[in-house]
Parts: C-alpha cells; structure tokens; sequence
C-alpha cells in the first residue's frame, strides 16, 4: 500500500504546505460549488471557501487521514457558515439570479431545463436538499453525509430517497409517488 | 430483491454499484427504464450543479499559507496586545477627563477585540482578499445596522465583515482597504458614549463616536487619514429595531 502523503509526515513548515497546496489543488473546486449552493451567493461562498481554507490550514496536523480531508473540509464549511451567516439570514428562494457556468452558452432549451432544475433544488426542504448536494456535489457514501449531517445513515438514505422522488415530482407531476422510502430503510445498504 | 426495495435503493442513489442492485436493475424492463430515468435526472443534476469558480481563488488559498512577516506572528500580535491593553487603560484615566466609566471599558473592549481580530485580517488585506458588498450588508443586518447609500461607499474595498460581540450586543466588524493598512469600522448598538473617545494605543489610532442611538468606531494604522470614512459612515448608518 502506498504511503498517504498526509500520513508519517515530516514536520517541516515547507512540507507541510505543500501538502495543503496539494489539498487546496485537489478539493478547491468542490468546496467551492458546495458553499455557493449552501449560500447562493458568490461573495460569501468565496469568503466562506477562504475562511474554510484557513481554518484547515491552522489546525492541518490534525489530518490525519487523506480520504477524511474532503469531509473535514465540508464539515468546516458548513460550521462556518452556520456561525457566520446561516442564523443570520433570510433563506433565499429567489434562485433567477443563480450564475452558473453553462448558462452564458447554453442553448434556450437547455437554458430553460437548468433554470427549471435550480428552482426545483431550491424547492426542496432543508432537510432533503443538504443530503442530496453532498451526494451529487461532494460525491460522499451515506454513511459519509450521515456522518457530516450527524444522522444515522438511514435517515439519510430516507432523505435521499424523498429529494429525488420530489424532484421527479416537481419536473414531472403525477409521474412519481412517495410511496416507498418510508419502512424500507433498513433494506438500504450503502 | 423485491420492486419496492429497488425502488428505495434506486432514488436514493441511482449510481449504486452494488452487485445485487445492478441484477435487480436488468432483472426487468421497468426496473430498467426507472433506473435509467433517474441516471438522466442525475446527469441533469450534475450539469445544473456546476458553478464557475472565482478566478484567483487557488492562488489565494495558496497564499493563506505563506508564511506572514515576523512582526506579524500570532505570538508577538498576543504578547503586543496584553501590552497594549495595559498602557490603553492606564492612558485613558489620565488622559481623558469626562469619559465615563462605561466609555473607558467600552475603549478598552475595542482595543482587545481588535488585536484578537487583527491577524485575521490583515492575512487578508497582505493576500489582496475582497470580500463583496452582499457579504457586508448580510452582516449589517445581523447587527441591526445598514447603510443608506452605498453607491457612496462603493470605492472602499472590503476584506473583512464579522459579527463580534462587543458591550454584550451584536456588533458589525468590517474592515476595508485602508492607505497604509487596513481600516476597521465597527458598529456597536449599545447606549452611545459621552462624546468621542479617542483611541489610545502603540498600534492603533481612531475614535469612538456616538452616532444617533449606536456608537461607531474608525480605526486603522497610526498613518492613516481616517476623516473622510468617518464623515461618510456616519452620513449614512442607520440603526434597525
């Protein structure tokens, strides 16, 4: 097995920067995408992937494992902006002004679909959304977001199961119902 | 493996690599068409998820890293700021007269308040780290304070908004790009001081002012004209409920 750079590290200051520069390199983009939906709105979630960054860099000897760090890293995010932003704020529903990367170029059709996807995900309660963006943003195993969310996993999964069959149902009415998901979690396996 | 559990299993994670998951999949033609419906909404997702990311942001989360100058170091900025409290306080008796003794704890509050924060941003202000207005004016909200004309303060360049608590309130801390250094505002709504309160410090100069029902205080490096910030916030603060 190969050794885990952040594993039996040296603990030169250079060393250990480099490998926060490899872990910004590799988890920045991630992050980044996660604040912006947690927050819908560039300023903060830039100020928030900052904030999220330093803090990992001040307390980086506690990293011990490589394949915790993008976990660590979301669970920073969303403490931060818990303490920062989230109970100071409204919930913002209004998702026209979203900028996200495709809209400039992408076809009318196209357009319309994302624009009808962002207000459906916005549509979503809380409690279905936050699962369902570490999922598909952060790419995490339920026992990863139960961990994250601090749920068990089968919660989690009962959420997951609901955000994606609202979905379906907010996209295309009458084509879903919810009527699974509530006694089966214990069938799930992750 | 029954429908309703393939069901279950398929909405709440359509990618699912398990062995048992993929033959119940191709076990039917229906269980096949959802499972591939729910891929495309996945792909779709993807897709509607994708966000452009700032430009820069790498090389400043680099930067967060880099070590700052020595002056700057957390222990010197701790051992600076007991310091500094001491001789604040002790100035402040003498120097002056008519403060109450609310005013003079309120200074003193201030003073160790900005020493703890100033690491933090002057790490942003020596990387070049903005911060936007949306950021301020979330924060000004949170603290029952806004400003009225921000087209006025559009050329200052925020690095740094946060909510701190100062005289037991809720109070806005931000902090601009000031000439020589960086320039904090922070707006306090608490019962306004007796009249100016001159910062005493070795690092820091600015006052505290009494604005309406609130107290503001402008304070940055000892170099730093800080006039015309005082003019324009104090036009402009208003103080929420």
């Amino acid at each position: 097995m190969s050794k885990s750079p952040f594993q039996g590290r040296n603990n030169s200051d250079s060393d250990r920067r480099k490998r926060y520069e490899a872990l910004v390199d590799e988890l920045y983009q991630d992050v980044f995408r996660y604040a912006y939906w947690l927050t819908r709105n560039k300023g903060i979630a830039e100020d928030l992937v900052q904030e999220t960054f330093l803090r990992a860099w001040r307390s980086f000897d506690s990293l011990q494992n490589e394949k915790a760090a993008k976990a660590w890293l979301f669970t920073i995010l969303r403490r931060e902006n818990a303490r920062q932003y989230e109970r100071y704020r409204p919930e913002l529903v209004d998702i026209n002004d979203v900028a996200v990367a495709e809209e400039g170029s992408a076809e009318p059709d196209h357009k319309q679909k994302q624009v009808e996807l962002h207000q459906a995900i916005m549509r979503l309660d809380k409690d279905y959304r936050d699962p369902l963006l570490l999922q598909v943003i952060g790419g995490f195993s339920g026992k990863e977001i139960a961990d994250i969310l601090d749920l068990n996993n089968n919660t989690v999964m009962t959420r997951l199961f609901r955000a994606r069959s609202k979905l379906k149902a907010i996209l295309v009415p009458d084509a879903v119902s919810d009527e699974a998901g509530e006694d089966l979690t214990d069938k799930i396996t992750d | 493996m029954d429908d309703l559990e393939f069901r279950t299993r398929a909405f709440s994670n359509p990618s699912d690599q398990q062995e048992d998951f993929r033959a119940a999949a191709d076990a039917s033609p229906e269980r096949r068409q959802l499972l591939d419906e729910l891929l495309e909404l996945e792909r779709d997702l993807q897709r509607a998820l994708i966000v452009e990311v700032p430009a820069g942001l790498k090389r400043k989360l680099h930067q967060q890293a880099r070590p700052a100058s020595p002056l700057r170091s957390r222990s010197l900025m701790a051992l600076a700021a007991s310091l500094v409290i001491a001789t604040g306080l002790a100035l402040n008796l003498f120097m002056q007269p008519g403060l109450s003794a609310q005013d003079l704890a309120l200074h003193d509050e201030v003073v160790e308040h900005l020493h703890q924060e100033a690491p933090d941003y002057q790490t942003r202000y020596d990387n070049g780290n903005d911060i936007s207005w949306a950021q301020v004016e979330a924060i000004l909200r949170a603290s029952g304070t806004s400003l009225k004309s921000v087209d006025e303060l559009a050329s200052m360049h925020m690095i740094f908004a946060r909510l701190c608590g100062l005289a037991g309130t809720r109070s806005a801390h931000l902090v601009t790009r000031g000439e020589h250094g960086p320039v904090s505002i922070i707006f306090i709504r608490t019962t306004p001081v007796t009249r100016g309160v001159e910062l005493r410090d070795e690092r820091f100069q600015g006052r505290i002012i009494p604005v309406d029902e609130g107290n503001m205080a402008v304070i940055g490096e000892k170099n730093e004209a800080l006039g015309h910030y005082e003019q324009i916030l104090r036009d402009n603060v208003e103080w929420s409920i």
